[in-house]
């Protein structure tokens, strides 16, 4: 479900991660819905998923329309860790 | 096939695309929204966020995460007043409200909520220096201001642009009950200065039943009424902080959303000016043939003034509820007798305990509809006449 080098980004709100899927693919950027990981789900049930290439361009979308996500997670040698919320992380 | 003249108490018939959407999603798509991870409960939450952005579009609403599904306009007016409204908090409101919004307010009375009801003249009409007059009376500046738009009793149109933007420049609360203007009457929330919008989807908008909404201008957060699973934050012993979540408990109905959407997007499509005009020419073809009529009294704005999609009237010696059930039985003509679930209104233009007999067409009612209650208005006079004669 999730590569190593995916990310994956929480909300906190169904409705959020709605408008932001939809957001985000009106602007060409390539993201999926996927239930949110077991041990980082505790606020929404849906994650959305891209590849850490896209992040920048995810996050400068997500930010001009003031949404911006709870968590942010990436995938590293089959481990999944919290990443801080900017637009680029190494 | 009987002549429906009670859409202001809910549209009949929807138009066809409602039916269309109503049937393809039961039949595809009748998921539970927000909640499930695979494909197809993602293709409802999807569709349910699109209706939500209808909703937004259509009365200029900058957020529809501000939009949160109710059952009716009644239920989304009892999350406003009792999720904002605290002990000590002054409330105004009008004697031409329906019990949507007096009940609610009659119980909040007895919790320590100072309630004062600016009265409407005899035509039902209230003006905006009466509320203001009455928000900063006694000192003491109001909470919050809430009326219905538009009277289900007399058609009045409260002057909301008025008041709207005066009480967002106090700082007061302004609250809109527009189960009777939605889908009929211009509304814009961001230049009318309304921070709660409470509307029904099954009457103007052309939904089905079971639907309606609450709009929540931002940094208002109400406490719920009811309490339960919202597809989200399900660790947490607590109701979530976001809307529209926090105030929508349980399932969702998406295929009955999918035909509000429907509804909506008809009602845009045809534009609230033709379908205005359209009510407005069956009301005064109307209102004219009754003037005719011995012994009518028509009740609300006169034929200058503005008037929403329904016309009341009583006739002098009569019971209105023996006259719509002689319109019913014997000539299958459907109207709504008796106080509408609005006695203080009807205490305000003078017409209890009776109360009136109210038409309201809709949209796919003709001008033979009223002819057919002007001849059958008139045989059932005649009858009378000749018996007490």
């Amino acid at each position: 479900m999730i590569a190593d080098g995916d990310r994956i980004v929480l909300f906190n709100s169904p409705t959020r991660v709605m408008k932001a899927e939809k957001l985000l693919r009106k602007a060409g950027l390539v993201c999926q819905l996927i239930p949110a990981p077991r041990q980082v789900a505790e606020c929404c049930a849906l994650a959305l998923r891209f590849a850490a290439t896209e992040q920048t361009a995810i996050f400068n979308e997500l930010a001009a329309a003031n949404l911006t996500p709870r968590r942010l997670y990436g995938k590293h040698q089959g481990l999944l860790s919290a990443l801080e919320l900017t637009s680029e992380n190494e | 096939m009987a002549i429906y003249l009670d859409n202001a108490a809910t549209t009949f018939p929807k138009p066809e695309s409602v039916y269309h959407a109503l049937d393809q999603t039961g039949r595809q798509l009748a998921i539970s929204p927000g909640r499930g991870s695979y494909s197809l409960a993602l293709e409802a939450g999807r569709l349910v966020y699109e209706v939500r952005e209808t909703v937004a579009e259509f009365f200029n609403i900058p957020d529809p995460s501000r939009v949160v599904f109710t059952a009716n306009a009644t239920e989304a007016i009892n999350l406003a007043l009792f999720g904002l409204l605290r002990p000590g908090d002054r409330v105004i409101s009008t004697t031409m409200e329906h019990n949507a919004v007096s009940r609610p307010l009659q119980v909040l009375e007895s919790r320590g909520i100072e309630i004062e009801r600016v009265p409407a003249n005899t035509t039902g009409q209230v003006s905006a220096a009466a509320i203001r007059e009455a928000v900063t009376n006694g000192g003491k500046i109001a909470r919050m201001v809430v009326l219905s738009h538009c009277s289900n009793v007399t058609g009045s149109i409260q002057p909301i642009e008025e008041i709207g933007p005066w009480c967002r420049q106090q700082g007061v609360l302004f609250m809109v009950d527009a189960a009777q203007s939605a889908g009929l009457l211009p509304i814009d929330v961001q230049s009318m200065g309304i921070d709660l919008l409470a509307a029904a989807g099954h009457k103007g908008l052309l939904g089905p039943a079971g639907t309606g909404f609450l709009y929540l201008v931002e940094g208002l957060q109400p406490t719920p009424l009811i309490y339960g699973g919202t597809g989200g934050n399900s660790a947490s012993p607590l109701m979530p902080e976001e809307l529209p979540e926090r105030l929508e408990y349980g399932t969702l109905n998406t295929q009955a959303l999918a035909g509000l959407q429907a509804g909506i997007e008809f009602v845009r499509s045809h534009g609230l000016e033709q379908i205005r005009r359209h009510k407005s020419a069956l009301l005064e073809q109307l209102f004219f043939g009754l003037s005719r009529l011995p012994g009518i009294r028509i009740h609300g704005p006169s034929q200058v003034q503005p008037q929403g999609g329904l016309l009341s009237f009583s006739l002098a010696g009569q019971d209105p509820s023996e006259i719509g059930f002689l319109l019913d039985v014997e000539h299958d003509i459907c109207i709504r007798t008796g106080l509408h679930c609005a006695p203080d209104a009807h205490r305000s233009i003078g017409t209890l305990p009776a109360g009136t007999l109210r038409v309201s067409p809709g949209l796919f009612n003709t001008a033979a509809d009223i002819d057919a209650l002007l001849r059958t208005m008139d045989r059932i006079l005649c009858a009378k006449s000749t018996i007490s004669a």
